[in-house]
């Protein structure tokens, strides 16, 4: 009886999760070009995935793009959370405010983000001008800025996503508690180190390994803002993965890749799963 | 060692008024409990003692000093709470000694404070344990010990049985009652429960609705109540309330049966709407009953020393009578008291003495 209902979702999740993840493992060892029926060639595009040099910096763009805006998304969304906690009125604007880029189609967002960091008209510079700064970056169009522009607003796309989980997780945690660690001395900065953050760490937990893949994932932004330019340097491994099935047709390196992707997912989050016992508390 | 005064102490939320100017001395070393039934204010009262919500208007002081404006923290008291609100991120002895770590007490001076705590409630085998691995007793005892290590002037203790089962309830106020004998503080306890209030209590502050109905010793409030609310509130079954008029024989009850009143200073004018109190017991053989009441039995029970009749008064009322020893099965009872033992209350429930 448990299975008949369950065979709905179980049904879509093979169909179209579990069977391409088992074809992606079986053509990264084969060489395809989509039309041309696939060769086996064992290992081989990982051998070359490894000698290959865009494919180097390629892993670097993406741990540093997780390496940055990861903590800042974890560390603004909570800051966000314990301001909005306090207000009293407006909350609900203010709320929806941060919210809605969450909800915004990424691909209009990165539109107009582009535009904003355009480095001749873009509003960005302009405010950057007015306030003194002479040469402001060319953003999009350096190797070296056109990176932390697509963080920024990976940062200001997701904020609103944390920012409500750990609004829910400061909801959760209960008055007495409060009230105890008021009698108890517990103040200010005290009670916010001691009582709210091991509290809040089960939403935190949950939060960090959300927008750990999620960050690992990133596509969209790449794709509109900077098409992984200039000269690859802000090509990401979705966006090298798309690259190299769609556009060069190398089906088999790809899914390499793909696997990959797979393997660093799921090793990150199996150490944070291990890791979870040292510093997550569940009431 | 410290004293709990109020004075005209008031409590509103946005304009709505909830507690309408306490005026209470809680005596050095007292056990005061505050009774009444849910949402008189009787926790509000405690919680703006402890400072954990602010006093609308007059006066709070602790040990001779005004704490209106004091944290929390400063004013010298614990509390132990309803729901325990232990943290659950911390093992029995930091939950303990979480209060001297924040005021920066060193860690040894911790360590022995927590373990003569722990020793006090026997649960010195549990200190590395976390809340959720406890019973609900166990947890009691650790927010127990939390206030005990802090060594407060005054003891706050909110509904702390409510959430025990029937039977550790009664041990834990056997032992809430003997540390306070030992420790001699000064405790305000609140409760609805009224067994816990005349078993702990030196001092009981009946409450309704914002107010203080009679404060005092639990047999003077129990013997010689100011209305019929406190006489209601505080015995177990309740006291029996029979609706009467003044006539010029004592009182007539509705069915035109008339009993004797006890002396009165002010007699009250016949024809004037009353209310008669007689409190089970009453009815328990007295020794030279003097007037005797003739009822309708509804159902009898059987407590094996005791046996409670539930019957219908002249006007309807439910009137519980308690028996020593088995009480026959019968339809009607002449049931006799005396006579001196009656309460007599004005149409508004006000004592007439």
């Amino acid at each position: 009886m448990a299975w008949l209902f369950l065979l709905p979702s179980l049904v879509l999740f093979l169909l179209f999760t579990g069977l391409p993840v088992v074809a992606a493992l079986v053509i990264s060892f084969t060489q395809w070009d989509l039309f041309n029926p696939p060769q086996f060639v064992g290992l081989q595009n990982y051998t070359s995935l490894f000698n290959d040099r865009i494919f180097g910096q390629v892993m670097g763009n993406t741990g540093l793009y997780v390496l940055a805006s990861v903590p800042i998304q974890i560390v603004l969304g909570l800051l966000f959370a314990l301001g909005l906690n306090r207000v009293i009125h407006g909350k609900t604007v203010l709320r929806i405010a941060y919210f809605l880029p969450v909800v915004t189609s990424t691909i209009a967002a990165a539109l107009v983000w582009s535009w904003l960091f355009n480095t001749n008209f873009g509003v960005v510079n302009a405010l950057l001008s007015a306030v003194g700064i002479a040469e402001p970056p060319k953003w999009l169009s350096s190797s070296k800025w056109a990176m932390p522009a697509v963080i920024i607003v990976s940062v200001w796309q997701n904020l609103g996503n944390g920012m409500v989980l750990f609004l829910a997780g400061l909801q959760n945690i209960r008055q007495d508690v409060y009230d105890a660690a008021a009698l108890d001395a517990a103040r200010g900065w005290k009670r916010l180190w001691f009582i709210t953050l091991p509290l809040l760490s089960p939403t935190t937990f949950f939060v960090l390994i959300i927008t750990l893949i999620g960050s690992f994932q990133v596509f969209e932004l790449v794709f509109i803002m900077t098409n992984a330019g200039p000269a690859n340097a802000t090509n990401t491994l979705v966006f090298y993965i798309y690259q190299n099935g769609f556009q060069f047709y190398q089906m088999g390196y790809a899914s390499a890749a793909a696997m990959i992707l797979f393997a660093i997912v799921l090793f990150i989050t199996l150490v944070q799963y291990r890791l979870q016992n040292r510093w997550v508390h569940y009431g | 060692m410290a004293d709990v005064q109020l004075s005209g102490v008031q409590k509103a939320y946005e304009g709505h008024r909830v507690l309408h100017g306490i005026d209470l001395a809680i005596e050095d070393g007292a056990f005061c409990v505050f009774v009444g039934p849910s949402g008189c204010g009787k926790s509000t009262l405690l919680r703006m003692i402890a400072g954990l919500e602010e006093v609308t208007a007059g006066v709070i002081s602790i040990g001779g000093a005004e704490v209106n404006d004091t944290d929390p923290a400063d004013r010298g008291v614990a509390m132990v709470f309803q729901s325990y609100a232990l943290y659950p991120h911390m093992n029995v002895a930091e939950n303990m000694g979480f209060g001297l770590r924040m005021t920066g007490t060193p860690r040894a001076e911790i360590d022995r404070r927590v373990s003569a705590a722990a020793e006090t409630l026997r649960i010195g085998e549990l200190l590395r344990r976390r809340p959720a691995q406890l019973s609900g007793g166990q947890r009691q005892r650790v927010a127990i010990g939390r206030a005990i290590t802090r060594r407060p002037e005054v003891f706050l203790f909110d509904e702390p049985l409510s959430n025990l089962d029937a039977e550790l309830r009664v041990q834990m106020r056997v032992e809430i009652a003997k540390l306070h004998k030992s420790l001699g503080n000064t405790m305000i306890y609140v409760t609805h429960d009224q067994t816990e209030a005349m078993t702990l209590a030196d001092k009981i502050v009946v409450m309704r609705a914002g107010r203080v109905e009679q404060a005092g010793k639990p047999l003077d409030l129990y013997v010689d109540p100011d209305n019929a609310f406190v006489a209601g509130f505080l015995g177990s079954p309740r006291m029996n309330f029979l609706s009467a008029t003044v006539s010029n024989g004592g009182a007539t009850l509705s069915d035109g049966q008339i009993i004797a009143l006890p002396p009165l200073f002010a007699s009250p004018t016949p024809g004037t709407a009353l209310s008669i109190g007689l409190r089970p017991e009453h009815f328990s053989q007295p020794s030279e009953p003097d007037a005797w009441l003739d009822l309708k039995v509804d159902v009898t029970e059987h407590l094996g020393g005791t046996s409670f009749v539930y019957a219908r008064g002249p006007g309807g009322e439910e009137v519980i009578i308690e028996q020593r020893g088995a009480a026959p099965e019968q339809d009607q009872i002449r049931a006799g008291f005396r006579v001196a033992d009656v309460l007599v209350f004005d149409a508004d429930g006000q004592r007439i003495r």
